[in-house]
């Protein structure tokens, strides 16, 4: 197995143009990170207004600013992962390729809900990717030393949180 | 194959802050528990309640003793199986120490009794496949499942103020000597 990871952006805000998430492996690292699922989830009850947005999931070749989130170790008998390796909120991105497009609503669940903003806080309905987890043909996502991958927000919401939790591991190559 | 188990928590009413069902693989064991895959269901089929939407969390934990709350009995994929270590423990409503400050996973519930034809999302919890909150390494042979060495544990907290109804909880483990 590889050395694996799992981290946890928990509340972020919606914001026009932001980058919601980022996951940036840097240009002095000496390890191959591979990201093999992402989740996007609503499990957040304070403050969401209704508003809906397109997301997407892009390559990128340029990373800078934001606000940190840790990684947790899948086994602390891991090796640490490489201080070069960084997972963000509101960062400054470069695009480098568009992976995925998707609609999300960041309306406030309710208990009684039937509407798609409700199903999005069921884990097994929050997947946005996973291509390459379980097939040993298929590639995960790559993210050799400088690149990476983001979240951009392309509407114009300002309200709102979102969650996002993303599966990765770290290999020398 | 690793030895398995499957450990199947029963009608746990929510509580602020209560340690809804964990784990711990108590120092001493020899041994090295990983954690597959784990479910909530919301399996009450007791008198009508008005419930509430709950946040949960999913945390490392490094002691769990009993304390007021109640110990549960794994069963064995295979009863050629050796035992279980003792110092693997499980409990709902444990007393949880070490807490990670690092969150694993926010998990969202709707808490309330599922109702025949119903379309609502607490109904739509009593499906096994969508109460799935965590196969991280399940069915995968690159991806490590949740490695619990000795003196390492992982509990599912409430942490919302709410405590009508009842979930259960379901957890598939392994035990092995390495």
């Amino acid at each position: 197995m590889a050395d694996t990871w799992v981290v946890d952006y928990t509340l972020v805000k919606m914001a026009p143009g932001k980058s919601l998430m980022s996951l940036w492996n840097g240009a002095s690292s000496s390890k191959v990170i591979r990201i093999y699922r992402v989740f996007a989830s609503n499990s957040n009850f304070i403050g969401n207004m209704s508003v809906s947005s397109n997301l997407e999931m892009q390559r990128i070749s340029a990373h800078s600013g934001g606000i940190t989130y840790t990684p947790v170790t899948r086994d602390t008998a891991n090796a640490a992962l490489d201080a070069n390796v960084v997972c963000s909120t509101g960062a400054t991105v470069t695009i480098n390729g568009r992976l995925r497009t998707w609609q999300w609503c960041t309306q406030l669940p309710t208990r009684d809900g039937r509407e798609y903003y409700t199903y999005t806080m069921v884990y097994p309905m929050t997947c946005l990717w996973d291509v390459g987890y379980g097939s040993s043909k298929l590639q995960p996502l790559t993210i050799r030393a400088g690149e990476g991958i983001s979240i951009l927000n392309k509407g114009m919401s300002a309200v709102g949180l979102i969650d996002f939790w993303v599966e990765f591991t770290q290999a020398a190559s | 194959m690793a030895e398995t188990w499957q450990l199947n928590a029963r009608e746990i009413a929510p509580g602020d802050g209560k340690s809804m069902l964990g784990i711990l693989n108590g120092a001493g064991s020899g041994k090295v528990i990983r954690v597959y895959r784990m479910w909530m269901l919301n399996n009450f089929t007791g008198v009508a309640y008005t419930g509430a939407l709950l946040n949960l969390e999913i945390r490392a934990i490094t002691g769990l003793t009993v304390g007021s709350g109640a110990a549960v009995t794994p069963v064995k994929h295979d009863t050629a199986n050796a035992a279980l270590d003792a110092n693997v423990v499980m409990f709902t409503g444990g007393t949880v120490s070490g807490e990670s400050a690092t969150l694993i996973r926010l998990l969202g519930w709707s808490q309330n009794e599922p109702v025949v034809a119903d379309t609502s999302l607490y109904t739509a919890q009593v499906l096994i496949p969508l109460g799935v909150i965590w196969d991280t390494g399940y069915g995968s042979t690159v991806l490590q499942p949740l490695t619990l060495r000795e003196g390492e544990g992982v509990h599912i907290k409430c942490t919302t103020n709410a405590t009508v109804g009842t979930m259960d909880i379901r957890m598939e483990f392994t035990q092995s000597s390495s």
